[in-house]
């Protein structure tokens, strides 16, 4: 098996645990899993449906760490203008971070309109597709394993923690520039020294800290896709 | 059995959010113009996002209500500063896991 494919097992894997370990059911672990499909906005969610928070604040908040998406569907866009709009968001919604990585590594540069005229059978499409397919397979099969066997741990073997040191394994690989250190400095003291507010406002207070500091000490230059 | 239907609502939302965000400028088409302001804040908002909903899981007990609770002998904040040293020296994902599980469980019972 590919490098790749083990990472993917593996995150999908601790993702399991931690939702099987949360304040979440098995059946709910299980439709998280199947139906939401991206590992970073379920570990943030997990905190924040134990602390009780109104859901329309839990959905903001996967928008935000979902923003790299975002970014990516700008990638895409050139790629996939011909198709219509229910097949860009089918495509979209399937499209995870390797299969977007690959993809693009593959053909940087979009088809001409020659090339895409005697390509009658969209093979970069299905390329993409077949790429999405496997991710989602492997995703799932590390996923379902991790909550069924999680779930047969007992509580207090503290295997919740589990998705704390996963989500800290995706910021740090962030924080490669000294704003992100300071904008990430910044987010931890306002957070934890504004705990216990109400309706978890400390999140809100401290990312809009965080922002305003990074946008400060960021010295590169403006307007550059990351 | 009691179903939670505000859970099911939940993860139905967050469903449309992982479809949404993903095909975000595909659907918006190639007429959008993004503003430099926009980039800027998209570089540095999943970031806060994260550490924000991570720093008080790490830092104070599961209970905690205030930053007052905060206390060295936490597990939570030993099991988190290994990870940290692990996942920085090593890059590795599984590793990374078991140091700072290990750590964790070891300051949970001895400490």
């Amino acid at each position: 098996m590919s490098r790749s494919s083990v990472t993917i097992l593996t995150w999908g894997f601790v993702t399991g645990i931690a939702m099987a370990k949360s304040t979440l059911t098995v059946q709910q672990a299980l439709a998280m899993s199947l139906l939401v499909y991206a590992g970073t906005s379920q570990l943030t969610a997990l905190p924040l449906i134990a602390a009780g928070l109104p859901i329309w604040m839990i959905l903001v908040t996967s928008f935000m760490v979902n923003l790299r998406f975002v970014i990516f569907s700008l990638g895409l866009q050139i790629h996939f203008s011909y198709l219509s709009t229910w097949r860009k968001i089918l495509l979209g919604y399937c499209t995870a971070d390797f299969s977007y990585l690959f993809y693009i590594r593959r053909y940087s540069k979009p088809e001409t309109d020659e090339e895409r005229r005697s390509d009658q059978e969209h093979l970069r499409l299905h390329w993409l597709m077949g790429m999405q397919f496997s991710n989602w397979v492997l995703w799932q099969l590390g996923s379902i394993a991790g909550i069924l066997l999680a779930s047969q741990i007992p509580n207090r073997w503290g295997l919740e923690f589990a998705g704390a040191i996963a989500l800290l394994v995706i910021i740090v690989p962030m924080l490669d520039r000294a704003a992100a250190r300071w904008a990430a400095v910044t987010a931890s003291i306002v957070a934890v020294a504004t705990y216990g507010i109400p309706f978890r406002l400390n999140i809100l207070i401290a990312i809009v800290a965080a922002l305003v500091v990074g946008m400060m000490t960021d010295k590169s230059p403006k307007s550059s896709i990351p | 059995m009691q179903i939670d239907w505000n859970i099911y609502l939940l993860i139905i939302g967050m469903a449309l959010v992982t479809a949404w965000s993903r095909s975000f400028f595909m659907i918006l088409g190639e007429r959008i113009k993004v503003a430099d302001w926009v980039i800027e804040a998209i570089r540095f908002a999943p970031l806060a996002a994260m550490v924000a909903i991570l720093a008080p899981e790490i830092f104070l007990p599961g209970n905690a209500t205030s930053v007052a609770q905060f206390d060295w002998k936490l597990p939570n904040i030993w099991g988190g500063m290994a990870a940290l040293i692990a996942f920085y020296l090593t890059r590795k994902m599984l590793f990374t896991l078991i140091v700072g599980m290990a750590v964790f469980t070891a300051v949970r019972f001895w400490a």
